[in-house]
């Protein structure tokens, strides 16, 4: 049960910083960018609601919530989002000293493009599996 | 190359992918992806497998060489 928790805890915690991030003083300004921010944690959400659902449907099913396969598929996707995050970094960092960048839109573009960037690398080997002959 | 013959033995014995893996305490999905050939098994699982087949590994699990 411990482990239907987590993803509970972790789109609570969504929730709560996406709605303190929504409120803050001096955020009248909605600009495309906060809009499209917005939309990428919505669809985070709805993930996190669908893979929530599925371990509580695989429970009820007297399966495991999580298995070796599974366990193997987050390290890689892990291990892969990491080393692409590297290149997202520096292409920041080169903006940032080259344009003159907000350094909230720096920090936001950054975090959220990791979170893309992992979801991205773990659908794609959820779905091809993992080969380690090839 | 290694490929097995988890689906035959399945059908042989009239068990569903998902009492297979409630046999051998996995995901559905990890039987699929087992039988489609695109993931290769932990020795446990695989042990597992051929216990719940009551066959060898290497009947259940073949290496090609080739």
């Amino acid at each position: 049960m411990k482990k239907v928790f987590l993803p509970i805890f972790v789109l609570t915690w969504i929730i709560v910083l996406t709605g303190l991030w929504l409120v803050q003083p001096g955020n009248s300004s909605s600009s495309v960018l906060e809009y499209v921010f917005i939309g990428v944690l919505l669809v985070f959400f709805i993930m996190g609601i669908y893979l929530a659902y599925g371990r509580i449907k695989r429970k009820k099913q007297g399966l495991p919530e999580e298995d070796e396969l599974s366990r193997k598929v987050a390290q890689k996707a892990a291990a892969i989002s990491y080393y692409l995050s590297l290149f997202l970094w520096l292409v920041l960092i080169y903006m940032q000293s080259h344009v003159i960048i907000n350094i909230k839109w720096l920090f936001s573009t950054g975090m959220i493009g990791m979170a893309i960037i992992f979801v991205i690398s773990w659908v794609i080997i959820n779905n091809r599996g993992i080969n380690d002959e090839k | 190359m290694m490929k097995n013959r988890m689906k035959e033995l399945r059908a042989r014995y009239d068990l569903t992918q998902n009492d297979l893996a409630v046999k051998v305490k996995v995901r559905r999905e990890t039987i699929v992806f087992l039988e489609k050939g695109k993931y290769n098994p932990s020795l446990k699982l695989a042990y597992d497998i051929s216990k719940v087949f009551e066959h060898k590994i290497e009947d259940v699990f073949i290496f090609d060489e080739e």
